[in-house]
């Protein structure tokens, strides 16, 4: 059964029984305290009664002789000035009745309480109710007995409309209640049901499904988790689905540069081994041969040093940025010279904990990168400054800059802004990913910024651990 | 003359097709990007175009459905080789796929075929003292109807499109037979024995020590 129907079966169930327990209780009560005071009445009725008859009989003259008949009028005359409707059964001594204003009545009063005098009892006589007193009447002229009844049918039919009333009441409490449980329950299961299509639509792949949660019970703070596990999954699931597409991407370009250089050596090679080439053209086919094997190689040497760096764990030793600065011009100073391109180091000395040999590695590829871009006495700039927490290096050059809408894309593994041009320059588009493996593993950052036409400059930023 | 146009950014390759579409008898010209491509397009008549998918300035999607306008037909040549990048190609509307790296035969045979479909290619082929007519696959020699088989006028088709080109057994033998070359060398050589003697070629299609034959126009 579901939650709701439980909630709402249950609370109107219990309202029901708990208004059926306390109503019957009420009624009963009130009319037990009516039923005492009317058994009252009739005794009080009855002791009046007894004393008139009493008083009537003792002022009789005494020599009267009192015959049965006499008794019968008296009782009747005091009857009337009483006026009321009870009905009087006179005894004689012999208990034989003499009087009887009940019309189909012997007296409801047994033979055998006949012999207890001053008794009274509720009897039920027809379907209806009576109280009966039995008493005695002693005077000179013998003793006699009466039985006086008085109809309290009118109680149990006060009593009967009362549980009728009630039973009209009782039907609107549970038309009422039923309606304040099921808005209750459904207030009560609703942040559930939401849950719960909220969790199945999630199962389904809609990660950025969420439930909104107000009030602070147990259901808002189941709620609230659901919502922070979604929220944990979903970028989860966001950083699984991007380390898939880079890897795809990876795998893609990958095997472009892989393709590409290839194509070509097969090509030229069967050239070479099937047709009848002039001279000129197998100097041209081998040359090609000779370019795209040596762009394969240098593929494959930048593909070690990629994984080399993702694999290792760097040792971090503390390094001096002079150190690192003169190893760097050591390692461009030939390639810049050749390229005509000047190359001014201005590093304030500080000490900066990372590995020299992958720094080394990242500034080359960076000046290296700097000196693809520069024309023919171009300027490259190594600057490094320190502030308090973090040490900045910049890689300026006056190159001819990288669109804007680019540098998001630059930093992927194989990515070319300019393919043709990269590839004269003898590069893979493998550098930057490189450096950014390096700087990762540094926990230092990179920032590009760039103008096309003027130039670009590259900050790393390396933070200072105390 | 057939004139082919190559649009391809990777200049090594470009070089390497253009000199076999040359050598093969077809005029071609190159262009290294997608706006010299569709500059190239739209000011000469071409009866092909090659073209690479991932270009600068135009990718190749665009510039084809730019061909199919001029209505050019169009073969890829790329280096995308999942079969969903075909698909993708093929619906676009190409006339063909040839993913990169291709062998040049290969390539050529494709693009012979390629042209035969929109009936650019000859039907009548004169060569030596040869007149073949490539529909009705029917070859005289000096008016006299040559009696060829299927397999070896499919075989003299090959050498006369590939004239003093060394041919290797196992490519013989993949073009003609269109299956895999296990090894079983005396296939080709038989028929080629029999073209020999029916067409009187003896002197025309050499062999080459351990590769195969050739055939010479002289």
């Amino acid at each position: 059964m579901k939650l709701f129907w439980k909630q709402f079966i249950t609370m109107v169930c219990f309202i029901i029984v708990a208004f059926m327990i306390f109503g019957n209780m009420i009624v009963n009560a009130s009319f037990q305290s009516t039923l005492d005071r009317e058994t009252k009445r009739s005794i009080e009725e009855m002791k009046i009664f007894r004393y008139a008859l009493m008083a009537s009989l003792e002022g009789l003259p005494t020599e009267y002789r009192a015959s049965d008949m006499a008794i019968v009028e008296i009782t009747k005359s005091i009857k009337k000035s009483l006026e009321n409707n009870n009905s009087i059964i006179i005894y004689n001594s012999q208990k034989e009745i003499i009087y009887n204003n009940d019309k189909n009545e012997s007296g409801l009063i047994g033979q055998k309480q006949k012999n207890n005098c001053g008794i009274w009892m509720i009897a039920e006589h027809a379907g209806r109710h009576y109280t009966e007193c039995f008493f005695e009447v002693k005077s000179r002229l013998g003793t006699y007995y009466l039985e006086i009844g008085r109809d309290i049918e009118f109680l149990y039919e006060d009593r009967n409309d009362l549980y009728k009333n009630y039973q009209t009441t009782l039907f609107v409490v549970f038309i009422i209640s039923a309606v304040i449980s099921f808005i209750f329950s459904m207030s009560f299961t609703n942040p559930i049901r939401k849950l719960s299509v909220a969790a199945r639509d999630f199962a389904t792949g809609n990660y950025t499904r969420r439930v909104k949660e107000k009030g602070n019970d147990e259901v808002s703070a189941l709620i609230i988790d659901f919502n922070q596990m979604a929220e944990q999954l979903e970028n989860n699931i966001h950083e699984l689905e991007e380390n898939a597409r880079q890897q795809e991407e990876f795998t893609e370009a990958f095997s472009h540069e892989l393709k590409t250089p290839l194509t070509s050596i097969i090509g030229y090679a069967d050239m070479l081994r099937s047709l009848n080439l002039s001279e000129e053209d197998i100097l041209l086919s081998s040359d090609y041969i000779f370019q795209q094997g040596k762009r394969l190689e240098r593929l494959a040497l930048k593909m070690m040093e990629l994984s080399f760096v993702n694999k290792q764990e760097i040792e971090t030793k503390s390094i001096t940025v002079k150190n690192l600065a003169e190893r760097i011009e050591k390692s461009v100073c030939r390639i810049l010279e050749s390229n005509h391109i000047k190359f001014i180091v201005d590093v304030e000395d500080s000490l900066i904990n990372g590995d020299i040999d992958l720094l080394e590695s990242l500034f080359f590829n960076l000046i290296d990168n700097a000196r693809k871009a520069c024309s023919e006495d171009g300027v490259i700039v190594l600057e490094g400054k320190t502030s308090e927490n973090e040490y900045s290096f910049y890689v300026t050059d006056n190159g001819c800059g990288i669109p804007s809408h680019e540098i998001k894309k630059i930093t992927e593994a194989f990515y070319m802004v300019d393919k043709s041009r990269a590839r004269k320059e003898g590069g893979a588009g493998i550098g930057l990913a490189l450096c950014m493996k390096i700087i990762q593993k540094h926990d230092a950052h990179l920032q590009i910024s760039s103008k096309s036409g003027e130039g670009t400059q590259v900050t790393i930023l390396f933070p200072i651990k105390k | 003359m057939n004139k082919i146009l190559i649009i391809e950014d990777e200049e090594s390759i470009a070089t390497l097709i253009k000199m076999n579409l040359i050598k093969a008898g077809y005029q071609c010209d190159v262009a290294y990007d997608g706006a010299e491509g569709a500059d190239k397009l739209s000011e000469n008549h071409y009866d092909l175009c090659l073209l690479d998918i991932m270009l600068p300035e135009i990718n190749g999607y665009e510039l084809l459905s730019y061909a199919k306008s001029l209505e050019v037909p169009v073969m890829f040549v790329t280096a995308k080789g999942e079969t969903q990048d075909k698909v993708k190609g093929l619906k676009a509307g190409a006339d063909d796929y040839i993913t990169k790296p291709f062998e040049i035969l290969e390539l050529l045979a494709r693009v012979e075929n390629i042209l035969r479909r929109f009936h650019k290619t000859e039907q009548y082929i004169k060569i030596l003292d040869l007149d073949i007519d490539t529909v009705s696959r029917e070859v005289r020699k000096n008016g006299k109807v040559l009696k060829l088989t299927y397999k070896e006028f499919d075989l003299l088709l090959l050498f006369v499109r590939n004239p003093e080109t060394a041919l290797y057994r196992e490519t013989i033998y993949e073009h003609v037979w269109d299956s895999p070359y296990l090894g079983d060398s005396r296939t080709v050589d038989l028929h080629v024995q029999r073209l020999r003697k029916k067409a009187g070629l003896e002197k025309n299609i050499e062999a080459v020590y351990k590769v195969g034959y050739r055939f010479r126009l002289r």
